[in-house]
């Protein structure tokens, strides 16, 4: 037993601070104008009814990976599904996450050159990136964890106190009636989806699990990080919303960036947060590339059976700027965004779901092998 | 062994490439190389006057059939800028002037910019931009313009003051005053102090904007004006209606908005004529209110609650003193009879003006929606039906103090 637990020296708090620390990235900059667009002053009603939807995909990802708890899901699709179409779901994952990063470095370049950088080519914002994430996941999982671990209370800390010192300047009316004016099923419902598709970070447990030293609270580990970050996307849309009203915020591109900025301490003594939350972000983004990055270059290690993901991960880089370079202009950016952002909801739902099921038919298991 | 050298090699080669990284920023810029804009004015260009169009940003025949407009921008002078109180002797020579006032003509803010730059030697920066001050007939027009290219323009922060001035917006550039050497700082301060001593609401551009989306809700600005040269008054709010300003309130106005906004701390007198009494001073310390929507045969009808705390502050006539409980509460009578006639005129001149400054949409929006959602369907919308709206306006003052003066 304690041989085991050297072997799997990954605590259930650590997986939930890798989930954090993974989901918060580029969403947080843009959410509160899509949540006003879907339910004017009911925004923060409608990023909450995200998480449930959300928490779809967790379960069923952390329900599948915990009756397997020695093996990644990518070996043991292999069994439930047969080799063949496992492999092809495993390309499509590593397909996806290298997509999803590449889009989510493109977001990250178009807003410093936007906000911060103007004269620097957005190239080389993405590949200076991109490089030090590919450097950093050369390394182990367990590496990876810890890299994780390292970031997170940066970035909640300084969001939590942006959060707080912006309170002050909520005015409640804006926030007011809680379920919108202008709601209906249908815009919604299609808010829902887009804040439900922030989360699809969870997947990264699936790498977690196998080194795990209680791999049976892996579930417990992806709920409560996610109610964790879904009232952090909560507090933030409802800080934003409550200082500008939906209204202003639906103008707005970055509401978040936007609020950021305009809050002070003391009567200016400390101006300009917007210093500081871009300093946070981009830390936030770093973690959240980090692990699609790691997850694109693992899935594709366990398709082509190499002896690690290295590599590999030096082979996805130019397809990564490559994906990155797509959108032609910031409106291109916004729809590659938010069609990824639905279709990995859709996959990392049904994929973990259609796994599940199967080993319930097939009723295997590895629990009884201890 | 000839393996690892050769490793090392290669890592030292690399290492000394990715130096060239740590040399500094791709958009690297010395500040005295900048040319920082502290603050703008805008002026409206007479249409017989003859400006020439300097054509930086179009040709002549482009047909833009835009007003021109006239630009004063106030910038920083690098080095001349005091940067304490400590720098008082230095800078007896007459041209040690900190900023420098550079005009220009455009047909938008924008185009302005361009040929201000076109001038100038040094990259303009608006991320120092603290105050812009517009003229009353610019505020009349159009403020789509500003109001487009300031939120567009991620250098410009949403707590820069917008103000309206009276008469020519030009002059606030020019003007030297003694307290600040830098004239835009001094306006700012002029502001900053007006918000925390109760003289104004923190009325900021980025609140002003919010404002102005919000369809229940006028925006309003700073309504300033020119007095000997070199001072600046704040003479009222300069009130909006469908995105154009179409009035302004005196003074004590601005004390009867923040009251019903309940906007602390109180920083207005009142001065009135208290029958037995004579003239009395009251300064407001505190206020608060309590906003109610009722529905009055299917129509809106606002009641506004109001508690101001106020102290005597001047009562002239010693031959009848001020000196019991009860006479206190009979000024409290007369004081509440008058101000609610400041209160109601301020209701009835913005409702002629279909300018809801004070918000009374959004609490319709927020607490009975489903009216809301039959009768608004946009901004416009709100604003006429404002000035049908039934408001009642309830004060409660309390006098707890007299000052260090019996009767």
């Amino acid at each position: 037993m304690k041989l085991m637990n050297s072997n799997r020296p990954i605590t259930t708090i650590q997986v939930m601070a890798v989930i954090i620390s993974t989901i918060i990235g580029i969403g947080i900059l843009s959410i509160p104008r899509y949540m006003a667009e879907a339910g004017d002053s009911g925004a923060p009603l409608v990023t909450a009814s995200g998480v449930p939807v959300a928490f779809l995909g967790c379960w069923f990802t952390a329900v599948v990976c915990r009756k397997f708890p020695n093996e990644t899901l990518f070996v043991f699709s292999r069994r439930l599904l047969g080799t063949w179409l496992a492999d092809i779901f495993s390309m499509l994952i590593s397909l996806f996450f290298a997509f999803s990063a590449g889009i989510t470095m493109r977001q990250f370049g178009e807003v410093c050159v936007a906000v911060v950088f103007k004269k620097t080519p957005i190239e080389v914002v993405i590949l200076l990136m991109l490089l030090l994430v590919a450097l950093s996941i050369r390394r182990n999982i367990v590496k990876f964890t810890y890299v994780h671990v390292f970031y997170l209370p940066f970035i909640l800390l300084s969001a939590i106190a942006i959060i707080l010192v912006a309170m002050r300047n909520v005015d409640v009316l804006n926030l007011l009636p809680l379920t919108g004016n202008h709601t209906t099923f249908s815009s919604f419902s299609k808010g829902t989806i887009t804040s439900a598709g922030l989360y699809q970070g969870t997947f990264v447990i699936i790498l977690l699990v196998p080194l795990m030293k209680k791999p049976q609270q892996i579930l417990k580990a992806g709920t409560i990080a996610l109610g964790i970050i879904g009232f952090i996307y909560v507090m933030i849309v409802w800080v934003t919303l409550g200082m500008f009203g939906a209204q202003e915020t639906k103008l707005l591109s970055y509401p978040t960036l936007e609020a950021a900025r305009s809050i002070s301490i003391g009567a200016g003594l400390l101006e300009r947060f917007d210093a500081l939350f871009i300093i946070i972000w981009v830390i936030s983004i770093f973690t959240t590339i980090f692990t699609n990055y790691y997850l694109a270059a693992y899935s594709l290690q366990q398709v082509l059976r190499h002896k690690d993901h290295r590599l590999i991960s030096s082979f996805l880089l130019p397809l990564i700027f490559t994906f990155s370079l797509l959108p032609r202009n910031i409106f291109q950016v916004y729809s590659f965004a938010s069609i990824t952002a639905i279709i990995g909801l859709i996959f990392l739902t049904f994929y973990p779901l259609l796994l599940w099921l199967v080993s319930l038919i097939r009723n295997k298991g590895a629990i009884s092998h201890e | 062994m000839n393996k690892k050298i050769y490793k090392r090699v290669v890592l030292i080669f690399i290492l000394s490439l990715l130096s060239g990284l740590l040399a500094g920023c791709w958009d690297q810029l010395e500040i005295e190389d900048r040319a920082l804009v502290l603050g703008l004015s805008i002026d409206s260009v007479p249409p017989d006057s003859k400006t020439n169009d300097d054509q930086t940003t179009h040709l002549k025949s482009a047909n833009i059939n835009l007003p021109q407009i006239r630009v004063t921008a106030q910038i920083a002078v690098p080095g001349r800028v005091p940067l304490g109180p400590g720098s008082g002797g230095e800078g007896g020579g007459g041209n040690q002037n900190p900023v420098w006032v550079v005009e220009v003509y455009g047909y938008t803010l924008d185009d302005a910019m361009n040929n201000l730059q076109q001038q100038i030697s040094d990259p303009r920066y608006l991320i120092h931009l603290r105050v812009i001050i517009i003229s009353e007939d610019i505020a009349r027009k159009s403020m789509d313009d500003l109001n487009d290219y300031l939120r567009r323009n991620p250098e410009v922060r949403r707590r820069t003051w917008l103000l309206v001035s009276e008469g020519e917006a030009a002059k606030f550039m020019n003007i030297n005053p003694p307290l600040q050497r830098v004239p835009t700082l001094y306006i700012l301060s002029t502001m900053e102090k007006a918000v925390t001593s109760g003289k104004f609401p923190a009325d900021y551009i980025g609140v002003f904007w919010s404002a102005d989306s919000k369809w229940g809700e006028s925006g309003y600005l700073p309504y300033v004006s020119l007095h000997q040269e070199d001072n600046i008054m704040i003479k009222g709010l300069a009130y909006f209606s469908g995105g154009v300003m179409v009035g302004s309130t005196i003074p004590i106005e601005i004390g009867a908005y923040m009251s019903m906004k309940g906007i602390n701390p109180g920083g207005y007198s009142d001065l009135f004529y208290a029958d037995e009494f004579g003239p009395v001073m009251l300064k407001v310390n505190d206020r608060f209110t309590r906003v109610k929507v009722q529905f009055k045969e299917g129509k809106p009808h606002i009641t506004y609650n109001l508690s101001l705390e106020a102290a005597l502050d001047e009562h002239l006539r010693s031959d009848i003193p001020i000196s019991s409980s009860h006479s206190l509460e009979k000024i409290e009578d007369i004081f509440q009879k008058r101000v609610i006639g400041i209160f109601n005129h301020l209701i009835e001149e913005t409702q002629q003006a279909h300018s809801d400054v004070f918000g009374m949409g959004e609490y319709i929006r927020a607490y009975a929606p489903s009216y809301w959602k039959a009768h608004v369907r946009d901004k416009h919308d709100w604003e006429q039906q404002y000035s049908n709206l039934s408001i009642e306006v309830k004060l409660k003052t309390h006098i707890d103090r007299v000052g260090l003066k019996q009767n």
